[in-house]
């Protein structure tokens, strides 16, 4: 199953590039850069874990975004980013306190269609398409109870760490081929909004939704808990229209 | 003059064309979703009357929770291809199938690497199938031997200690029926014997003979006033782990780091944390120990008696004296405390695994191995049943100029 979407994916990037090349030739783009805030849930079956949930965790975006307007409603662009997706677990009741938070960056390149509606200023849009990623670095921060490292506090605890001594990291985490799978890909989906400035600059805001379909985990176990990012991203920047400026020239919505 | 034809047309397409973006950007999502993620199941909360689930409790349990699967040779997802099948055929109403359900369930944990490993069954009728890997593993090596006799360390007591010396005993629960033997040989060398840790549990206890006696030992180490300590933990069958601080703690003034340990940070078999340092405390108010430290150990020196040997053997002035220990150096806790370890499977089974993994200062684990002496001295069965002790003999003879 993995492996086919890593197939159509393969595909999909190859058809991009073959088709997006022509375009950046043609150059008749619109280019931007962008950053925003990034919120990230992690989706697992994660079953019966007592005294314990996983938690959003904020983290940060930027990046680039390439448009081509194919015609008056409909854009097709890449939005090349660096985005963090990071989550926590934390535990409660007896085991407040503990909390391992996992800061994941990737790179990530969504391939979007944008269909709008535009006046002279305003241009409001949906897009939708597929994005792939590429786990790069990931850091674990946490706090929790080391059994090796005993209070010496007599009396009936009321919280584990009166008992069990608190051991604090903050570390890279070093990828394992074996477990880890790096490459990522999915849906977006999201909303899009732009303010023209000027012939050459508009503002714009995005906000997008990214549902992954492949597991953080490499299959290695029977049963194995499958771990899938789902991250919603508001991002703002500004965009440059590139190319024929001796010519009179659109906006796409023009 | 514009058609009024070709403007209707224009409409006409524009909406087609708009149908088909939107067909385009949405059908895509609603046909690519995740396939929908099963829960998990609680291996404590199965009925336990149905033996493919009896099985899928077991199997998932262990999967999740048994610490050492990084370091183990058992190919679990082996078990399940192997196993699955057979739980299958098997009728919970039949007393020859639970037996039989018995058997694979030993055949599947035989090789467990983790020593604390222990499967035990409710039904009376699967009372004696329980499994303990370790001891299968045990009665395997070629230096075998029985324990000593219940009577070996007050014999060898009366033999090799000044007159008078102490001994205590304290029952602080089933499990650990503490004997407590303490005195001095040669009337320099403090000897302290412990057959299971319970020692800050006992000397909090009203029983003024423990108090007394460890009172003794403590005030010995404290005012370093012998040449040197025997801990004798042969046969000692662990216990409490405060009692590494309360106990040992006693010989440093400064924490000492003698090994760490990881446990289990989420579901997946190889899901661990970091390794943390595992750490002796100071008691309040103590000294460096300067004397001489032996420590007698032997195969039946288990889990809390080997870390407190190796916390023990962290400090530049001990030496371990007898046979390779048990080799259970894990932690044992309650499941919740590190998502791991021991679990239930409904009433069917008790599965007793240690939560934490320990690796010594040198960084090898010695789980399922033993912990090394520096001097080897076997087991010697003539001289047992003649109450001479060649193991103590040889620790005394490092005090001798």
């Amino acid at each position: 199953m993995k492996k086919n979407f890593t197939n159509i994916y393969r595909v999909a990037g190859l058809l991009s590039v073959l088709l997006i090349n022509p375009l950046l030739m043609k150059a008749q783009l619109n280019v931007g850069i962008n950053a925003g805030i990034s919120r990230n849930s992690l989706i697992s079956n994660r079953g019966y874990r007592s005294n314990t949930d996983y938690t959003k965790v904020d983290g940060f975006t930027a990046g680039m975004v390439v448009r081509y307007p194919v015609n008056k409603y409909v854009t097709i662009g890449v939005e090349p980013s660096f985005i963090g997706k990071n989550y926590k677990i934390v535990r409660n009741d007896y085991y407040q306190g503990v909390y391992q938070a996992t800061y994941n960056n990737y790179i990530q390149l969504p391939m979007l269609a944008t269909f709008s509606l535009s006046n002279q200023r305003m241009l409001g849009g949906i897009s939708a398409g597929g994005y792939s990623a590429y786990w790069a670095h990931s850091r674990k921060k946490g706090v929790i109870p080391n059994l090796s490292d005993l209070s010496t506090q007599d009396g009936d605890y009321t919280n584990v760490f009166q008992n069990i001594k608190p051991f604090s990291y903050d570390e890279t985490y070093h990828f394992d081929n074996k477990l880890d799978n790096r490459w990522e890909f999915g849906w977006v989906a999201g909303l899009d909004f732009q303010y023209t400035l000027s012939r050459q600059f508009a503002y714009f805001m995005t906000a997008r939704y990214y549902y992954s379909l492949t597991d953080q985990g490499k299959n290695y176990t029977i049963n194995q808990e499958q771990r899938f990012n789902q991250t919603v991203v508001i991002s703002a920047g500004l965009l440059f229209r590139t190319g024929q400026h001796h010519k009179k020239h659109r906006w796409q919505y023009d | 003059m514009i058609d009024k034809r070709t403007i209707k047309g224009s409409y006409k397409s524009r909406k087609i064309y708009f149908l088909k973006v939107l067909l385009i950007i949405v059908l895509p999502l609603t046909v690519a979703c995740r396939k929908e993620l099963a829960p998990e199941i609680n291996p404590s909360g199965v009925a336990g009357k149905d033996f493919k689930e009896i099985f899928d409790a077991f199997w998932n349990g262990m999967n999740r929770n048994y610490v050492m699967w990084d370091i183990d040779s058992t190919n679990w997802n082996e078990m399940y291809r192997v196993f699955s099948p057979a739980f299958a055929k098997l009728q919970f109403s039949d007393p020859a199938d639970r037996l039989k359900a018995a058997h694979y369930l030993r055949q599947m944990t035989a090789g467990l690497k983790d020593s604390h490993y222990t499967l035990q069954f409710n039904d009376p009728l699967l009372a004696d199938s329980i499994m303990i890997p370790a001891d299968i593993r045990l009665k395997q090596r070629p230096d075998y031997h029985s324990p000593y006799p219940a009577d070996y360390f007050d014999q060898v007591a009366q033999r090799y200690l000044d007159q008078p010396y102490y001994d205590a005993a304290y029952n602080t629960d089933p499990e650990h029926s503490l004997r407590y033997i303490a005195g001095t040989i040669h009337h320099n060398i403090l000897y302290f014997r412990l057959n299971a840790f319970s020692v800050y549990r006992a000397f909090n206890s009203d029983n003024t003979r423990m108090t007394t006696l460890l009172n003794f030992v403590f005030n010995s180490i404290k005012n370093n006033n012998t040449a040197g300590v025997i801990i004798d933990l042969r046969d000692n069958t662990g216990g409490d782990l405060q009692d590494l601080n309360f106990f040992s703690g006693r010989f440093i003034n400064t924490p000492l780091q003698y090994g760490s340990s990881r446990y289990k940070s989420n579901n997946n078999p190889l899901d661990y944390t970091s390794w943390m340092p595992a750490l002796v405390t100071p008691v309040a108010g103590s000294k460096p120990y300067t004397g001489k430290i032996v420590v007698l150990v032997n195969m039946y020196s288990i889990s809390m008696a080997e870390l407190t040997t190796m916390a023990l053997k962290a400090m530049p002035n001990t030496t371990v004296i007898g046979e390779r220990t048990y080799g259970a150096n894990g932690s044992l806790t309650a499941e919740a405390d590190l998502n791991g370890g021991s679990f239930t499977i409904g009433d069917f089974a008790v599965i007793k695994t240690a939560s934490a993994v320990f690796k010594f200062k040198d960084n090898q684990i010695y789980e399922g191995l033993g912990f090394p002496p520096d001097i080897l001295v076997p087991y010697d069965q003539s001289g047992v049943a003649a109450y001479t002790d060649k193991q103590l003999e040889k620790a005394t003879s490092l005090f001798t100029p």
